[in-house]
């Protein structure tokens, strides 16, 4: 009996033993690291008072996550070192997501908390690049080179002599400055070439003629001023420098205007705690900082769009003016819409 | 004179025929008896009665067991029949009645089996087989044998995956051997691993030689489908490289030797088995219908547009939801139950067998009516299979074959191999049915399209062997095997887009195969091989030739339903004609037409001394005409040892066991993979003029890789055979180790080539694992009558390893262009992965969604612009790479179609005359993909649409699945609908994530049936019934299984389960077996 049970055990037990050292001479799971790994781009150009993002710029191309990439070896273009980039700096970053329904800038606000973070910072799991604002006279424009290392537990890859490019910074666009020298840009208007300006666009505005106004006749200027507070200011002027009333644009639906915000896929009221002047020629809005939210992110800009009704040649016809804008810098703008040609309001 | 002279020479010659009398008149006795089994009392006919002492036949039993020779007395005479122990019974002129009983011997020893085209015994093969007895084949009737071979032998793996009538399901033996994945979507398969098929010596490819892929566009039915299982004398699966080593490089994957019966009876015997069989359909999927129907659409569409406005204006839209009264658009139409039938089908098969060692012969007709449960599809064959074995001297046999047989399939409205099924084609309840004046597309191109498909199979053998030296024999054998396939397709223009459709396919293929070679056998001790040296030896040559060709005709548009010839040239895709289908696919013209020839020459070694210790030694070299230029030859060597262990003194000692053995194997096998395509190249006519001249040019695809080498696969084999207290438990154990290389990858080239890609070698897996088979007959009674237990069960664990990829890479990715499914071949891991998102749950509100810090938005579907934010419902999929969007770095390798564990289990218990047999088979671990329950959840979100992109929509009932159904539900699915644009952004209900992904794993009753044995009745007697039996049997009885889908498995070689798919059905049959 012994001697049975005994010898089916041996030759049961050989056998698995022997069986259980396949697996030794196979070779296991390991990570995988994808020499084909890259960048979409190797130029980065920056605006130092905004948030600059470079979104979904690393392809890992299957290489097993997570992956840690990093910046190294930043130096000025001349070769000398710039710890600058990598001096910590106050970040405000987002705790909750921007519905666009809020009510008020102290809400938006608060979905925000502050953290210190490098000026010039990547995502170490996804190679998302970013560059926060910063001071220009810490950080000054120019271009920077720098290398990116990406690494996994089965190898790394090092990216070499990619370059940033810090612009002059841009305080609200659309902005029709030259970036290295500072100077307007111009444009051509019926063969003369004058400076550059954003011009609105018009539609069904005539002037004291009734001939139509041409949109390159009306030209829109930003003025910054100091105040504690985050606001801007619509003015309108004609060709004699006066004012225009806002009640002039009786067909405005003040409560109701609305742009499109990509970050939140919704119609966003424009601007918050609106408010006119005495004589209803300035209205000011309270805003965050950007403005429009997230303007930096997505390239989104806040639309407003100011219309009249007047009767003309026998029937009740609409005109407006439409402009758009983003606001970066902190503190309060004017934003002023002057007509060199004086619109006609009145009924026919 | 004269008269002295002859008076003399009459006394001498009487006085010498009074010598030579003793001989005869010498005590000369007439012996009578009976011969009957030890263990059933039952008469053995046909056992041979020797004189032992000049080894002279004195007689044979008849079909009762009696006999009756005259001999002398003093002499010793030897009962002998294959599979019992021989009898010696010394004659004494007193006892002139011999009742002799004989035992059965260890039939699985000294019975014969074929391995390698060499007749060996059990006892001295070292290879791993698998014998599977004919009579289990029995009772059920299939359309394809390979059905029955589920759970049959451990470690071949067989999935029945479609119910299709005339279709075989997937077959492989020992793991997965193939990399390549071809297809798309549920559609996508893997390169099929079949074994090699040799039907009575004759090597015939495994399909016929037709690919069983899903552009299938011929019959697509294979020699199996043909042959009637009871024409099955014994099937063996030889699954290691020793087993195979001989059969070449046709037999890489295993090979599957099938043996039909021989007559072996002195007066005919006549079979005659006859059932009727029904067939049903399994249980339906449950829709929602009628008013049920109705709300839900309404409630969806409220739910999930925009605003209310939008709702409205969706509702006013959609006229089928618009009036409540109408009639037309508020049915509850059950269009599931109108694809199905249950069918009554026949299977007869009649044989008539005869004859002794020295002459028999046998003719098998068999007939098999087959409807399937799907309108319009069935299978029915006639084969007929005429076999004569002479041995005219005991130096000479010759035996001949003529096997024939037509297959008739109907596909139905059915396009590739599971296609057929009708699980996306049924339309809303709220339809009328259908009726005079209303059709359903669908349904009427299950009912009215017309596939036929035939096939007929010729295939005539002749062999023979001739001892022309003594211990030296001539062997040959040569065999033609012919087909002919044609395909019949006609769909009306009401099914198919208002074009009529007249498809025609025509193949022949033929195969001729000789081999011729010669035997030595050497016993050192010619009367008892048990006690000296035993050497065999055998050369041979094999030549095979293949010629096939195919033609197709496809006739599209045509003026009427009623023109169906004749057929030429298709107007629709004639160049030139500005109606083009340039969309469309032209499969006009010849797709196929080759001669192929193969050249074998293989030499073959069996040492054993005292049939205690064997070693054989093979070797085997291939030349075939599409191989590479450069290596042109594929070689299969292998070396076997097999230890009998109890035949040792120490053991011989035990008596419990009864027998034993200890095998070790090692052999290499090749299997060509270069075609012409590959180590070629492609020519074909410049499509631009050159010097006015259309040129000749390579097809800029693929280069040709003149270098080309087989694909080879080492393997080490152990095994161990136990026979336990007599008899009682046999085990059987075998642990492989197999390293396949060489595999054929495409390897991608640098565009300044000028060609795309190279198939090149460098693929290697590696397959291991432990297979192990116990049979036990718990209890035995020593009375026939009595009862009786038979239990046996088997299971193989198998593990795959891929270990190398081409020039070093890592990691490979079959992307998936139609499900996004794709398949991942990484090293290290099993050779096919899936590649699917991680879900981990779902967002119960919209505040759980992960916010990113940086840029302020939640999480989305996509990393570049646009708004698919996710939302409360919506699944969690792990953000791998933390850029809080869904993307590519955000798959995991995850799962695995190939199961690890399969086998089946048996038992059979009579009492009595009666015996019921039960039959399972159990699949552990595999990872399948549930995309029909995907697709039926996608459905749900057309709720104002009947029918999407030609699909119609039906509503399956989602009550029982765990959806997402509010603010801080927690669930397992997400939610049904979100809305309308936001599920079409997001997909939450997309098919490559984990949720989908369910484990397979089954136990599978395949059969149950109840036998009653008719014995020593009257009726018997004046009928002349020798045997009579009755049977019922229920085939695929019940699947008990977790996963979520009606079936796990019908699902694909990648674990896709199709709501297509063709499902399988139930049958019951009532039969007998009569044998006169």
């Amino acid at each position: 009996m012994n001697k049975k049970v005994y010898s089916i055990l041996m030759i049961g037990a050989i056998s698995v033993l022997a069986s259980s050292c396949y697996k030794k001479w196979l070779p296991g799971e390991k990570p995988y690291f994808s020499n084909n790994c890259n960048f979409s781009q190797d130029q980065y150009t920056v605006y130092p008072d905004r948030t600059n993002v470079f979104y979904g710029i690393f392809n890992s191309d299957y290489s097993t996550q997570p992956m840690e990439i990093s910046l190294t070896n930043m130096t000025h273009s001349d070769g000398t070192p710039a710890p600058e980039l990598t001096g910590q700096v106050d970040v405000l970053q987002w705790k909750d997501y921007y519905s666009g329904t809020e009510k008020s800038v102290d809400e938006i606000q608060a979905k925000r908390f502050s953290v210190k973070r490098p000026s010039f910072d990547i995502r170490s799991t996804s190679g998302d690049i970013i560059f926060w604002p910063s001071d220009t006279t810490n950080i000054k424009p120019g271009t920077y080179i720098f290398d990116v290392i990406a690494k996994n537990a089965a190898g790394q890859k090092t990216f070499q002599k990619f370059k940033l490019n810090v612009k002059r910074p841009r305080p609200y666009e659309p902005w029709y400055f030259n970036d290295d020298t500072g100077e307007r840009n111009t444009e051509n208007i019926d063969g003369q070439t004058v400076p550059a300006y954003q011009h609105p666009s018009l539609s069904g505005v005539k002037d004291q003629q009734n001939i139509d106004i041409k949109n390159t006749d009306v030209r829109i200027y930003y003025v910054w001023k100091q105040s504690p507070t985050n606001t801007f200011s619509i003015k309108i002027y004609d060709k004699d420098s006066l004012p225009i009333s806002f009640s002039r644009f009786n067909a405005t639906k003040w409560d109701s205007i609305r742009y499109y915000s990509q970050s939140a896929n919704l119609n966003v009221q424009f601007g918050f705690n609106r408010r006119f002047s005495e004589d209803s020629t300035v209205v000011t809005y309270d805003r965050t900082n950007p403005y429009p939210v997230l303007a930096d992110m997505q390239g989104e800009r806040a639309e407003i769009s100011l219309t009249y009704e007047r009767r003309y040649s026998g029937s009740r016809t609409f005109g407006g003016i439409r402009f758009s804008f983003a606001l970066f810098k902190q503190g309060g703008w004017d934003i002023i819409v002057k007509f060199s040609k004086n619109p006609r309001f009145e009924n026919d | 004179m004269n008269k002295r002279y002859i008076h003399i020479l009459l006394s001498l010659f009487l006085v010498m025929i009074g010598i030579s009398q003793p001989v005869i008149a010498q005590q000369a006795i007439t012996f009578k008896g009976r011969v009957v089994d030890a263990a059933t009392k039952e008469g053995i006919p046909g056992v041979t009665i020797v004189d032992t002492k000049n080894n002279k036949g004195l007689g044979v039993t008849d079909a009762n067991g009696r006999f009756s020779f005259t001999t002398a007395a003093d002499k010793s005479v030897q009962f002998r029949y294959i599979g019992y122990r021989v009898e010696t019974v010394k004659l004494n002129p007193n006892n002139i009645t011999l009742n002799v009983t004989m035992d059965a011997e260890n039939k699985s020893l000294k019975e014969a089996i074929v391995v390698g085209y060499q007749k060996r015994t059990k006892e001295t093969v070292s290879g791993s087989v698998a014998v599977i007895d004919g009579k289990a084949l029995q009772d059920a009737p299939v359309g394809n044998i390979q059905e029955l071979l589920q759970g049959k032998v451990a470690g071949m793996n067989i999935q029945n995956n479609t119910g299709a009538p005339g279709f075989r399901g997937t077959l492989s033996i020992r793991g997965i051997s193939q990399l390549a994945v071809s297809g798309k979507g549920d559609q996508a398969y893997l390169a099929t691993n079949n074994p090699l098929l040799v039907i009575d010596n004759v090597p015939v490819d495994f399909d016929g030689g037709i690919s069983q892929s899903m552009l299938q566009p011929g019959a697509a039915t294979g020699p199996l489908a043909l042959i009637p299982p009871e024409d099955v004398q014994s099937i063996e699966v030889m699954k290691d490289a020793q087993a195979t080593a001989l059969y070449g490089s046709r037999g890489a994957n295993g090979v599957i030797v099938v043996t039909t019966k021989r007559g072996n009876s002195p007066t005919p015997i006549i079979d005659l088995n006859s059932s009727i069989f029904m067939n049903t359909p399994p249980p339906l999927h449950k829709t929602i219908g009628g008013s049920a129907e109705r709300d839900f659409r309404i409630r969806t569409i409220y739910a999930a547009a925009k605003d209310l406005q939008d709702a409205r204006s969706i509702l006013n839209n959609t006229q089928m939801l618009t009036d409540s009264l109408n009639s037309f658009y508020n049915n509850s139409t059950n269009w599931q139950a109108l694809f199905y039938q249950t069918t009554i089908n026949s299977n007869n098969n009649l044989q008539v067998s005869g004859g002794d060692p020295k002459l028999n012969y046998k003719a098998n007709f068999a007939y098999q009516m087959n409807q399937g449960i799907i309108k319009n599809t069935g299978f029915n064959k006639y084969s007929l299979n005429t076999q004569l074995n002479m041995q005219p001297t005991k130096k000479l046999r010759i035996g001949a074959q003529l096997f024939s047989a037509l297959g008739q399939k109907q596909r139905g409205n059915g396009g590739g191999l599971t296609g057929n099924g009708a699980g996306s084609s049924f339309t809303s309840s709220l339809l009328p049915g259908p009726s005079t004046f209303i059709g359903n597309p669908q349904l009427d191109g299950y009912q009215n399209n017309i596939d036929d498909n035939n096939t007929l199979n010729i295939r005539a053998f002749i062999d023979m062997d001739y001892e022309f030296l003594p211990s030296f024999r001539l062997v040959s054998t040569t065999s033609y095997d012919y087909y002919t396939d044609t395909r019949d397709r006609f769909n009306m223009a009401f099914t198919n887009n208002n074009q009529t459709q007249l498809y025609g396919f025509v193949g022949r293929h033929d195969e001729l195969n000789t081999r011729n070679g010669v035997n030595y056998t050497y016993n050192s001790n010619k009367k008892d091989i048990e006690k000296g040296h035993n050497i065999y030896a055998s050369v041979f040559s094999e030549i095979n030739i293949k010629t096939d060709n195919q033609h197709v005709r496809d006739v599209r548009n045509g003026p009427s339903d009623f023109y169906w010839g004749p057929r030429g040239y298709s107007p629709r895709f004639y160049p030139g004609n500005v109606w083009n289908d340039a969309n469309g696919i032209n499969v006009n013209g010849t797709p196929v037409s080759y001669v192929y020839h193969a050249a074998s020459w293989a030499g073959f070694l069996s040492y054993n001394f005292r049939t205690k210790y064997v070693l054989d030694l093979a070797y085997r070299l291939d030349g075939n005409s599409a191989a590479g230029v450069n290596n042109p030859y594929t070689q299969n060597p292998s070396v076997g040892f097999r230890w009998n262990f109890n035949k040792e003194n120490l053991m011989s000692r035990w008596s419990w066991l009864e027998y034993g053995a200890a095998r070790l194997t090692y052999g290499y096998n090749s299997r060509p993979s270069a075609t012409i395509l590959n180590s070629l190249g492609i020519y074909q006519i410049g499509d631009k003029p050159y010097n006015n001249g259309l040129p000749i040019i390579p097809n800029f695809d693929m280069v040709a890789n003149p270098d080309m080498q087989p694909e080879k696969s080492s393997q080490v084999n152990f095994g161990l055979d136990l026979g336990l207290f007599k008899g009682r438990i046999s085990i059987i154990y075998d642990t492989y180790y197999k390293h396949t290389f060489n595999l054929v990858r495409d390897q991608l080239l640098s565009s300044t080539t000028g060609f795309n890609k190279m198939q090149v070698n460098g693929g290697a897996m590696v397959n291991y694992g432990h297979e192990l088979s116990i049979t036990t007959r718990p209890i035995v009674s020593s009375n026939p009558k009595g009862f009786n237990w038979t239990f046996s069960i088997n299971g193989a664990l198998n593990k795959g390893i891929l270990t190398e990829l081409p020039g070093g890479s890592q990691f490979f990715l079959n992307i998936d262009d139609v499900t996004y499914q794709s398949v991942a071949l990484k090293v290290g891991r099993n050779p096919l992965s899936n590649f699917l998102y991680d879900t981990k749950g779902v967002y119960a509100k919209t505040s759980d969604v992960p916010v990113d810090p940086i840029r302020g938005v939640r999480y989305k579907a996509f990393s570049g612009t646009g708004t698919q934010f996710f939302q409360a419902g919506d699944p969690i999929w792990a953000d791998l790479n933390g850029d809080y969007a869904l993307g590519a770095a955000d798959y995991i390798i995850t799962g695995n179609p190939d199961p690890l564990v399969t086998g089946g289990l048996n038992t059979t218990l009579s009492y009595q005359n009666f015996s019921l047999n039960v039959n399972a088979s159990y699949l552990v671990k595999r990872d399948i993909l549930n995309n029909a329950l995907a697709a039926r959840i996608d459905r749900l979100r057309y709720a104002d649409q009947t029918s999407v992109n030609g699909n119609p929509i039906n509503i399956y009932d989602y009550t029982t699945l765990d959806y997402w159904k509010g603010v801080g539900y927690t669930s397992k699915y997400p939610a049904l609908v979100g809305s309308f644009v936001h599920d079409a952004a997001v997909v939450p209900n997309r098919l490559d994530q984990t949720v989908f992904m369910e484990d397979g794993s089954y136990f599978k009753i395949n059969q149950i049936t109840l036998a009653y044995q008719f014995r020593d009745f009257n009726f018997m007697k004046k009928l002349k019934l020798r045997f009579l039996r009755a049977y019922f049997t229920a085939y695929n009885v019940a699947m008990f299984s977790p996963y979520s889908g009606p079936n796990p498995e019908t699902v694909t070689t990648l674990g896709r389960d199709d709501i297509n798919g063709y499902p399988n059905n139930r049958s019951y049959t009532i039969g007998i077996g009569a044998q006169f």
